[in-house]
């Protein structure tokens, strides 16, 4: 910001007189006595408003007024005796995240009705994770989980292997009986009996709460229905791959049909072997085959709707021997790359040694337990495993697909630097190649990536069942345009605009696109859920029963009515509902339906019962 | 002191600081108490994949090593690579950099031409309504919250009347089409106009004024009164002897301004999506891209220090009563 | 005594009255200061309900407007925003001037130090001023804020302290130059008086006219920047600043839908940072002859 000041600074230097000295003196005083009157009467009259507040503990949701004046606690005193510290809630800032942000300021406010000293702290991502993940320096924490169709996450966020100082455990979270039940749950490749296993081990967290589930939101993604028609509401949102493979254009087909979506980050890279980026895999994922986020469409996939896995550049079922820990994997014919060639075992073999050789950090956990991989023949492949894992199905073969031809060279270049692993995810791919539905055109840096069709996909023109309905990959776009937009704001009115086709908006702006008769609105339910994370090895949070008084006075209901204006679903399990299969939908529901009081009232009879004891009470 | 050993003395003034800064900005980005690491976190990472990333970035070297590293790179204009998706960072600020002198050299031209007609006038008009008016007009929009005054044009401009695009530099849908160079241009400035006229509003009061208050100073010196007193023409007064000589102490001005712009046009940036400098800094700190920032960082300095040194020299060429 | 005074409110008053600048600063700051003083008051009816931060009006769902109960309507959540608004005012007031006087006593103090030794203190203090003045102001404070990690108003108001004070004490220092060199000076040093009571006695009172100027110009500054700060998302999220206003009315996509939460904070920011300035402009055509009236 340019001072005016600045500029006098450096320019000219006045020459001021000395002569209204002594008024300019008492107009200083004056103004800082008026300023200083103002900062004393708001800090002293600021101080007495939170005892005030406590008295009136009117349940937010209930807007009834209490009749008999509820019993105040304050000082928690721990069964050991000692009065319980000052604790945060370290969550995200507002900026990076606004809902966890006030999840944290209202549950702050909740504990504190038990007599807990708690603030709610806001933190830079990169600071947060540093603080939960690297020094396990915290009491509670706001996060997310969540983004696996096949909930990997559900082993790996618990068990005690995963403690050490990077590990994703940050909530230290032990419990032996967990991590056999676990690890074995891995093995299980019956789906049937891995969901019942899922089910009790997520019946064991509801039990034991090193974690509270809160909410999950409902996205809505509002469209253009004058533009593009036959959007798929589908597991993971509306704009994703089968939508963009399967729509058509209103009014007629032409040659020139392009679909314009809007992305609030530019993608970094095109290289798909160095990113994590959401948006970047939005891109990728219709160039390549496979992909990191969901859906990711490689030798198999998860079925557009019902969710199960089905072939799509493989032909037929995988063949696992359980003996021997071998696995055979056909390959369709025919399928091409976009410079023509044919996608062979050969390519997919030599994606996989290449994962290994370089060690591409992403990619560890679908390649890790694989010991080698043999091209039977140009469509045949057969991967000999260490140890039975399921990731084997829902890693491995969704992973992404690099074309031999191309990456050798790139993997040849690698391996003559200092260190081959960072030149190989960090290298600049300005053409990638793909053997997806579209194929790369142009990147203008700052503006727009634009993409067209390959007319040569394999899967043109086939179908996939969806419910009682196909669905057909006609490919009727011919161009995708992704703009970059700087904010959500211009994002949405560039969608009222016409300048984009779809995008998702805010619960604020439903009324307004719900009269515009050009635009529908699709709700489908986020795949993320918010939970508080305890750290379960500093006292007292390491105790179960504490986990579980605080867990009954956190009011899911506002948080669903108030914060998310009814646009979320309360969650009680660390899956989120929307994933039917695999969360447990019998996970004790605490304290639904209660109001403030009752929540109050049960969070002290546990306490008690465990030997808490409270300042104001004795 | 001689002109030559002034100059001499300030470049080895320059050279000193530039050092200093140098090496702040490197310590500001070693004390940083988060994990740069932690967003290129995904679930699939591995202890070992995570414990290479932390290596990979250099983050376990001693720090005197990295302090001489960023020097030596620094002077081969390296700068790292971006830790998302690993592009050379010097390009990344070369692209961004041209986009934000684009936008700002017309936004300060501008705004130095309207603020300095206005601002004669008014001088001129000393202690009418008309020189209150717009004193307080400029002074209004000098101080007005740059993006919300940027949202309201943007609402209205863009969105109401359809009359300019909604932010950005291009127009995808024409650039995709294989246009001619004009038609490149026109659509250029076609988005360049909207972010132009927030800045010239929100700036040229500050300009106004400097001229009024410089003007207002050449009024009384002699040969105004001397000019006066020969019967020359009120409008001759006014444009050939007060505004010349008024003028000496803005112009100098122009290249601090343009420095100072540079890192002012964050906001202005950021409401209208323009891929500049500014916008590029808040984007990497939020998502703590520390090559790019440090290296847009160091970047932005050096154009300040160099912008600077031409406005001391210029100002010590051109007003000879400066004493060394 | 009491008729001293009197002469002096008195003086005040003429040359605010003379003032159009002044006066209607002044009567704009009045405002805001009521406004500040009446927050508490609006507050403590009922915090359930008009607390800034976590009072959630039970009736409202999602953002309404304007009502006897909410002046200005209630947010996504159904906090009320005139009490955000109030709360607002107290911020920027204590931040501004808390900013302006401890920017202005450093930059002034360091000017006149460095005008007055002269020499080896000089080069330093001022190639000090220099450097942090080489560092882009709202960069810097994006990367600071940045490394903090967590943002509050105490490490904003000393940043912005610490990016104010060298344009300040350049000024100082040129005109304790100019003044060194005044016989006044030259007579006290010769009769013997400490380079301290010199300083404080004599130099000071005669840049006091500069600092008033300072005083009320970096008010404005600091107002600004924190408005800036919190829209790009660097602000205190505890605490409910005009800045944070509209930083909220953006993430939650309420800016176009709701006038009554996007034009009182931003008009507020904008009024009072005017208003500081316009108090600035009118002291300086008061102490500065060359600017008054032919």
């Amino acid at each position: 910001m340019i001072m005016r000041h600045d500029l006098i600074t450096i320019l000219k230097v006045k020459k001021m007189r000395v002569k209204k000295l002594s008024t300019g003196l008492t107009l200083l005083i004056v103004f800082a006595m008026l300023f200083s009157t103002f900062g004393c009467i708001s800090e002293k009259e600021e101080t007495p408003a939170p005892t005030t507040a406590a008295p009136t503990t009117a349940a937010p949701t209930t807007a009834a007024p209490t009749t008999a004046a509820p019993k105040v606690y304050e000082g928690l005193i721990l069964p050991s005796g000692e009065k319980m510290a000052p604790m945060e809630i370290l969550t995200l800032t507002p900026g990076a995240d606004p809902t966890l942000n006030q999840e944290a300021v209202f549950i702050a406010e909740w504990w504190k009705k038990i007599g807990i000293d708690v603030e709610a702290k806001a933190m830079e991502k990169g600071a947060l994770v540093q603080k939960i993940y690297w020094d396990r320096d915290f009491d509670a924490t706001l996060w997310y989980i969540g983004g696996e169709r096949f909930p990997l996450y559900l082993q790996y966020y618990y068990c005690e292997d995963e403690i050490y100082q990077y590990g994703w455990n940050f909530m230290q979270y032990r419990n032996p009986e967990y991590d056999s039940l676990s690890s074995e749950w891995l093995s299980i490749f019956d789906l049937d009996k891995a969901q019942e296993r899922a089910f009790e081990l997520q019946e064991m967290l509801a039990e034991d709460n090193p974690q509270i589930p809160l909410i999950s939101d409902t996205k809505l993604t509002a469209y253009n229905n004058k533009k593009w028609e036959g959007w798929i509401n589908q597991y993971g949102g509306v704009a994703g791959f089968d939508s963009m493979c399967t729509i058509d254009p209103v009014g007629g087909d032409t040659d020139n049909d392009i679909l314009k979506i809007g992305l609030l980050k530019e993608p970094d890279t095109l290289n798909p072997l160095g990113t994590g980026f959401t948006e970047t895999w939005t891109i990728i994922n219709k160039i390549y085959c496979g992909g990191m986020w969901n859906p990711p469409t490689a030798l198999y996939r998860y079925a557009p709707v019902s969710g199960e896995l089905i072939p799509f550049l493989a032909e037929g079922d995988i063949e696992y021997d359980d003996a021997t820990n071998t696995a055979i994997v056909k390959l369709k014919k025919g399928i091409k790359w976009h410079d023509g060639t044919e996608l062979t075992a050969k390519d997919i073999k030599f994606t996989v040694d290449l994962m290994k050789e370089f060690e591409v950090p992403n990619y560890q956990d679908s390649v890790g337990f694989i010991d080698k991989v043999e091209t039977i023949d140009d469509y045949t492949l057969k991967y000999y495993l260490t140890n039975k894992t399921v990731n084997f199905y829902h890693k491995t073969m969704m992973m992404i697909i690099l074309q031999e031809r191309k990456w050798s060279q790139i993997a040849e270049g690698a391996r003559r630097k200092v260190d081959p692993t960072e030149y190989l995810t960090q290298c600049q791919i300005t053409t990638p190649m793909g053997a997806g539905p579209f194929k790369f055109v142009e990147w203008k840096r700052g503006s727009y990536i634009l993409l067209e069709k390959n007319p040569d996909w394999f899967f043109k023109d086939q179908t996939l069942p969806m419910g009682n309905d196909k669905l057909k990959y006609d490919l009727k776009v011919d161009k995708i345009l992704f703009k970059f937009y700087a904010s959500s704001e211009t994002r949405i009115l560039a969608l009222k605009n016409g300048d984009i086709d779809i995008c998702t908006i805010p619960a604020a702006d439903i009324a307004d696109f719900e009269a515009d008769p050009d635009m529908t609105i699709l709700e489908w339910g986020n795949d993320w859920l918010d939970f508080i994370g305890f750290n379960c090895t500093k006292p007292p949070f390491n105790d179960p029963a504490f986990r579980k008084a605080l867990h009954y006075l956190i009011d899911k209901e506002f948080l669903v009515d108030k914060l998310q204006q009814g646009y979320a679903i309360a969650q009680y399990s660390v899956i989120p509902a929307i994933n039917t299969f695999w969360c447990n939908p019998d996970c004790p529901t605490y304290g639904m339906g209660m109001s403030m009081e009752e929540r109050i009232q049960k969070a002290i009879e546990i306490l008690k019962g465990a030997g808490y004891t409270w300042e104001s009470e004795s | 002191m001689s002109m030559e050993r002034y100059i001499l003395s300030r470049v080895i003034q320059i050279i000193i600081i530039f050092f200093i800064v140098m090496s702040i900005i490197f310590l500001l980005f070693r004390v940083i108490p988060s994990d740069p690491t932690s967003f290129l976190l995904t679930p699939s990472m591995t202890a070992e994949a995570k414990e290479a990333i932390r290596e990979q970035f250099g983050l376990n070297e001693p720090i005197i090593t990295q302090y001489y590293l960023y020097f030596k790179n620094f002077f081969h204009g390296n700068f790292g690579n971006s830790f998302y998706g690993g592009r050379s960072v010097m390009n990344i600020i070369k692209e961004r950099m041209l986009n934000s002198i684009f936008l700002v050299t017309t936004a300060v031209i501008l705004s130095y031409i309207i603020g300095i007609t206005v601002g004669k006038a008014i001088a001129w008009k000393r202690g009418s309504k008309t020189e209150k008016f717009f004193v307080g007009l400029g002074l209004w929009f000098y101080t007005m919250f740059t993006p919300w005054l940027g949202i309201l044009f943007l609402w209205i401009f863009a969105f109401k009347l359809h009359l300019f695009p909604l932010g950005g530099m291009i127009t995808s849908e024409v650039w995709i089409a294989n246009p001619s160079l004009i038609e490149k241009i026109c659509d250029l400035i076609h988005h360049l106009i909207l972010p132009l006229i927030t800045y010239v509003v929100l700036w040229f009061g500050g300009y106004m004024l400097l001229m009024r208050n410089s003007m207002l100073e050449t009024l009384r010196e002699d040969y105004i009164i001397t000019a006066r007193a020969k019967g020359l023409k009120e409008k001759d007064i006014r444009d050939k002897h007060a505004a010349r000589n008024a003028l000496l102490p803005i112009v100098t001005a122009f290249a601090i301004s343009i420095s100072f712009s540079i890192t002012g046009a964050v906001l202005i940036e950021t409401v209208f999506s323009w891929p500049g400098i500014g916008r590029t800094i808040v984007e990497a700190t939020l998502r703590q891209d520390y090559p790019l920032v440090q290296g847009a960082f160091a970047i932005i300095t050096i154009v300040v220090l160099i912008a600077n040194f031409i406005a001391d020299i210029a100002y010590a060429y051109l007003d000879p009563r400066i004493s060394y | 005594m009491k008729k001293k005074k009197w002469k002096l409110i008195r003086q005040i008053w003429d040359l605010i009255r003379g003032s159009t600048f002044i006066k209607l600063g002044v009567s704009i700051i009045i405002i805001f200061g009521i406004m500040a003083v009446f927050s508490p008051i609006w507050v403590n009816r009922n915090p359930e309900i008009y607390d800034p931060i976590i009072g959630v009006d039970p009736d409202v769902h999602g953002s309404e407007g304007p009502s006897l109960k909410h002046p200005l309507g209630t947010d996504y959540i159904g906090k009320d925003l005139f009490s955000q608004l109030l709360r607002g005012s107290q911020i920027a007031f204590i931040l501004g001037i808390m900013v302006s006087v401890l920017s202005t006593t450093i930059g002034t103090i360091v000017g006149l130090v460095a005008g007055y030794y002269g020499r080896i203190v000089d080069i330093i203090l001022m190639r000090l001023a220099d450097i942090i003045l080489t560092l882009p102001r709202l960069p810097l404070l994006i990367v600071i804020s940045g490394i903090f990690g967590t943002q509050s108003n105490w490490i904003i108001l000393l940043i912005l302290s610490f990016t104010f004070w060298p344009t300040i004490s350049r000024v100082i220092r040129s005109q304790t130059l100019s003044l060194r060199e005044r016989p006044f000076i030259e007579s006290a040093k010769v009769s013997g008086v400490g380079n301290r009571r010199i300083i404080l006695r004599h130099l000071a009172p005669n840049v006091l006219p500069i600092t008033f100027y300072y005083l009320t110009v970096t008010v404005t500054g600091a107002i600004l920047v924190e408005a800036g700060l919190s829209f790009l998302g660097f602000g205190d999220p505890s605490n409910m600043s005009w800045g944070m206003m509209l930083k909220w009315c953006f993430t939650t996509g309420y800016v176009f839908k709701a006038p009554y939460w996007m034009i009182p904070p931003g008009l507020c920011i904008s009024a009072l940072a005017f208003s500081f300035y316009l108090i600035g402009v009118g002291l300086e055509e008061i102490v500065n002859p060359r600017l008054k009236k032919r």
